[in-house]
């Protein structure tokens, strides 16, 4: 199996990357995001390392559950507004990264974040939670840049306007009951783009 | 080669040496029959059309004395994001004068102004080739946000930027380096160079007795050491000399220097002659209308076209010693070189004016060299091979050009965002 043949030194490097409230942590309920990163690491088999990045007012790491950290980055000056809050050590945190997972593209950490995945030609993969046509992200299409959009919804998918692949990752009212086969489904997303970045000329 | 020049400013707009020296090599390439297309900024005064030159990008306002001085913190700022950092709409020009002209490799000049680093980086995602003259440290220039370089940008720029340089000095390596940068890729230190056709041998010397002729040409600042100068002339008539005389030539943006020299006393030796075009400055040194060239520019001071013009014409180069154009000459061969001290300044003058220096010998062998080493026509052959090679290197794993405007747009909206938010600047507004 894939996952065996991965030896400790090929573990790909994932970064979740979201803001400091708009987390869909929040939006959804408890730490879901954490518990996601968790339910894709052991769907992974091992093959996958997850941390989780934002920016905040308490920088530091700590492994939440094995192979899943959460790093808080310092804010860049005084933010009042955490959608406008970004770091000058977002290029650090993500220089090591196989692949940038963007929760909700409509925060300056998440802009900030897309635009140097993008330019460092990381794999990305987007989430879009919401519809964005108000947002940075809908004015520029931003969307497009992703590798993969994941959606949660099918309706939300077929309001989205973007030139990328989307993928459809249903959720129901009660997201932990979702978290197996979402994060099966997206072990299966990255597994494509990491592919396709490594035999990429 | 279609090779493709990108330059902030294009003769006959132009600041300094940089863009002069721009059209120079752009001629000489034409003249070897390269196809070249020059991409610059909208001129700041009307300019004639050259078939060859577009004149599209916009410059920001970094260059622009009156509108600096008449705007806010925050709005020079934005000017200084737009000048170092990116500006989208010249991203645009640039893939698309790529997707039209489709050059073999990009030759870069001075990006100051036009959002060089989006420029560098628009090349970096399309895996273009690419080879920068530095007349100065630009990398560093466009990294610089306020007073210094922020050390995650300058890691950005090391961790991505890759290429093919051409500095005019180590001086120039070593100056963006001391930022914290790094020049990855191949670095081709070239010096600069002169025009035109060797003249007959100079046959009228100074000798003790006669006056000696003086002449500094360039930006009239204390950088350049003009002040220095000044001193100098004041300290020689305190030693009881008299028989010589500078000539400064440069515009002058203000009237300090001139007070200057009426408060030394030397109003009557130092003569400010204001701008003059270079084509009538080499007309002055073939009638070898002065003996010296004195150069006491600052250590940082990339190469110096001026005095190398002037040398090649036998008039003797006294510079300060560690400026960048004496990395390729010898003191007391080729050359004066002294500490950057008025008094060091008017100890060689006095030297010369005692006869104990010989200006004959080293003129000579200065301009043997010159002519030898320095001019365009030799270096245009290595710049060439240079242009070449980097245009043989494969292009890997290139991003579409619409994704590159893409991120150019979304860098220029977070760059706005994130000066206009700056705290500090909020204060001061």
């Amino acid at each position: 199996m894939h996952s065996l043949a991965r030896t400790r030194a090929s573990v790909a490097r994932i970064v979740f990357l979201a803001s400091i409230d708009e987390t869909p942590a929040r939006r959804l309920g408890g730490d879901w995001l954490a518990e996601l990163a968790r339910g894709v690491t052991t769907a992974s088999g091992g093959d996958y390392s997850i941390e989780l990045v934002s920016c905040g007012l308490n920088p530091g790491r700590r492994e939440i559950f094995p192979g899943v950290a959460h790093r808080v980055l310092p804010v860049a000056g005084q933010v009042t507004d955490p959608a406008r809050a970004v770091s000058w050590d977002l290029p650090a945190a993500l220089a090591e990264a196989d692949l940038v997972h963007i929760h909700g593209c409509r925060n300056r950490t998440c802009e900030a974040g897309l635009l140097i995945a993008c330019h460092e030609r990381k794999a990305v993969c987007i989430s879009e939670y919401d519809a964005a046509s108000h947002s940075l992200a809908g004015q520029l299409g931003l969307l497009d840049l992703a590798g993969v959009v994941i959606c949660h919804s099918a309706a939300l998918a077929a309001g989205l306007h973007t030139a990328a692949p989307v993928e459809v990752l249903p959720a129901c009212a009660d997201p932990q009951s979702d978290l197996g086969s979402m994060a099966a489904g997206l072990v299966s997303v990255y597994r494509r783009l990491l592919e396709a970045r490594e035999s990429a000329p | 080669m279609r090779i493709l020049v990108v330059s902030n400013l294009y003769p006959p707009d132009f600041i300094g040496g940089y863009e002069l020296c721009c059209a120079q090599v752009v001629d000489a390439l034409l003249a070897r029959g390269h196809d070249v297309h020059v991409l610059t900024s909208a001129p700041r005064v009307p300019c004639p059309a050259r078939p060859h030159v577009a004149r599209v990008f916009k410059l920001a306002n970094c260059y622009d004395a009156y509108a600096q001085a008449n705007s806010r913190l925050v709005t020079r700022r934005l000017w200084e994001a737009e000048a170092n950092f990116v500006n989208a709409h010249n991203v645009y020009l640039l893939t698309s004068a790529i997707e039209t002209f489709r050059p073999d490799v990009v030759y870069l000049w001075n990006l100051v102004g036009l959002g060089g680093l989006g420029l560098i980086g628009c090349l970096q995602q399309l895996s273009f080739p690419w080879v920068w003259y530095l007349g100065d440290c630009v990398p560093r220039l466009l990294c610089s946000r306020g007073e210094g370089v922020p050390a995650a940008l300058a890691e950005a720029f090391n961790r991505h930027v890759q290429g093919v340089y051409m500095p005019v000095s180590r001086r120039v390596v070593e100056e963006i380096e001391e930022a914290g940068l790094r020049l990855n890729g191949h670095i081709e230190i070239a010096p600069n160079w002169i025009e035109g056709r060797r003249p007959p041998p100079r046959a009228d010397y100074f000798a003790p007795g006669r006056p000696l002729r003086i002449v500094s040409a360039g930006q009239m600042g204390s950088h350049k050491g003009i002040d220095l100068l000044i001193e100098a002339a004041a300290l020689l008539r305190k030693r009881g000399f008299e028989a010589f005389s500078i000539d400064l030539f440069g515009r002058l943006d203000s009237s300090v220097l001139p007070r200057l020299a009426e408060a030394e006393g030397v109003g009557d030796l130092v003569t400010f002659k204001g701008l003059c075009p270079q084509a009538e400055l080499v007309a002055r040194y073939r009638r070898h209308e002065y003996d010296l060239f004195a150069f006491p520019t600052w250590r940082r001071e990339p190469f110096g076209c001026a005095p190398l013009e002037a040398a090649a014409y036998e008039c003797v180069m006294l510079m300060s010693e560690n400026c960048g154009i004496g990395e390729w000459f010898v003191g007391g061969v080729h050359c004066l070189k002294v500490p950057r001290t008025s008094n060091a300044l008017a100890d060689a003058f006095q030297q010369v004016l005692e006869g104990r220096i010989n200006l004959a010998a080293i003129g000579r062998r200065a301009a043997a060299v010159i002519w030898r080493d320095f001019h365009l026509d030799k270096l245009a052959e290595r710049i060439e091979e240079v242009l070449a090679e980097a245009a043989r290197q494969p292009r890997v794993a290139a991003a579409p050009a619409g994704n590159v405007y893409r991120l150019a747009l979304l860098a220029e909206k977070l760059t706005q965002a994130i000066v206009q938010e700056d705290d500090r600047l909020l204060k001061a507004a």
